[in-house]
């Protein structure tokens, strides 16, 4: 069964969204902020996004195409397993995004969707241009081998990415409560995008709260988030929004002097860990900022 | 579609969302016109280093920050929100009224700071030729 490419049919919506959204700031005054060089950036990382799609899909597809010659099953393409499918990838989504920011090595792609100070939907455009990098496709391998296709789990994760399109905005404050108890919502990827201590590292959601709070990763919206990194970028240049935590990590990785286990602590321990506790993990945050 | 034409159409799309910004206010920038604010920015922009002091310039651009360790931070405006540095191992160049602060720092390389009044300019130069590791 072919399934279409819904990220890229999706693009027109996005851009209605994202015009609609401007120009309700602009009358209404409030429901959030663009600013003009943050949003050159945000739309400049998405399309680098999708030119590095085109450019290294080929690694991940065809991975996912050699698992498949070793699938336990066939299971189709019925609704039902479409349904089920896109369910268990969202749970994969979960866990991807949770290394993601729990691993440096992960971060160093992922960090760059956090490097906007704005919350709006052009922030959900700023994507990572080197997620083949991170090599976390491998945490889809499970579904494939399972027995659904490679073009349905690579469906369902497009249709994952598209819906999280519209919860990066202020504009919306909450949904209905029941909404809000079960789906991702506006208020709780807020919350993800927050850099106060509370707030780091949580609500790893995609499409389903529901794994946050069966993960204990779940925290409600209080405060309005303070938005981007711990340490704010000083530049709008996407190259090195795109490369910098990549850099910065090779630099700790071959400095000199470390021992080896120090070199793959670098990479694989959370961001901010430090072979001689000079910077600061997100749990050291939190600690020091405990009530 | 030929490859020209799609690469054309992307261009003025995003340059004509980036223009709508624009012309709906995007492009107005913070103003450290303050030193109670921008102490209060620096503190949230930079908690692990308290602030003893500050030192504005007329455009609101920057601040430098007195830090209580002795060393010297710079707050600047990126758009309507702002970033902050300590200054460690910077190089200052003086180009006119500008002064041109380049941080090691592969996410904040380059701060220019526009002071038109010599005397205000020369009370930055000298403050941030405390903390500079070399003067070109
Ligand atoms: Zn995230
Ligand atoms: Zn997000």
């Amino acid at each position: 069964m072919d399934f279409p490419d819904v990220v890229m049919l999706s693009i027109p919506l996005f851009i209605v969204l994202l015009v609609a959204e401007i120009l309700w700031i602009r009358i209404k005054g409030r429901g959030g902020a663009y600013e003009t060089r943050d949003t050159a950036t945000s739309l400049l990382m998405g399309l680098g996004n999708v030119v590095a799609g085109v450019a290294l899909g080929f690694v991940a597809y065809g991975f996912f195409t050699w698992l498949w010659g070793f699938r336990l099953f066939d299971l189709g393409s019925s609704v039902l397993v479409i349904a089920l499918c896109f369910v268990l990838d969202d749970l994969r989504y979960y866990w991807v995004h949770r290394l993601g920011h729990r691993v440096r090595w992960v971060w160093a792609s992922h960090v760059n969707h956090h490097s906007s100070q704005h919350y709006n939907l052009s922030t959900a455009l700023r994507q990572t241009w080197t997620a083949t990098f991170t090599l976390m496709m491998v945490l889809r391998a499970p579904l494939i081998l399972f027995g659904f296709s490679p073009e349905m789990v690579l469906f369902v994760g497009g249709v994952n990415l598209v819906y999280q399109f519209w919860i990066h905005t202020e504009a919306i404050d909450k949904m209905p409560r029941w909404f809000e108890m079960v789906m991702n919502t506006p208020s709780h990827h807020r919350v993800h995008h927050g850099r106060d201590p509370k707030y780091l590292d949580t609500n790893y959601a995609g499409v389903f709260i529901i794994w946050d709070k069966l993960f204990g990763t779940f925290v409600p919206e209080q405060e309005t988030p303070d938005y981007g990194l711990v340490q704010n970028l000083g530049t709008f240049n996407p190259l090195r929004v795109a490369f910098h935590e990549w850099l910065s990590m090779l630099r700790d990785i071959f400095a000199p002097g470390l021992t080896l286990r120090q070199r793959f602590a670098y990479a694989l321990k959370p961001p901010g860990w430090s072979h001689d506790g000079s910077r600061k993990t997100s749990d050291q945050i939190k600690a020091r900022n405990a009530p | 579609m030929p490859l020209w034409i799609t690469l054309l159409i992307v261009a003025a799309g995003i340059a004509g969302i980036v223009a709508l910004v624009h012309f709906a206010g995007g492009s107005k920038r913070v103003r450290l016109d303050s030193r109670k604010r921008v102490l209060d920015m620096w503190q949230a922009e930079c908690p692990d280093h308290p602030a003893t002091g500050a030192l504005l310039e007329p455009s609101g651009f920057a601040a430098l920050i007195e830090l209580e360790d002795g060393s010297t931070g710079l707050l600047w405006a990126m758009g309507d929100r702002v970033a902050g540095r300590v200054l460690k191992d910077a190089v200052m160049q003086e180009d006119g009224t500008l002064l041109h602060i380049r941080i090691p720092d592969f996410t904040a390389p380059h701060i220019a700071v526009k002071i038109n009044d010599p005397a205000l300019r020369h009370i930055w130069v000298e403050r941030l030729k405390t903390v500079l590791n070399e003067r070109v």
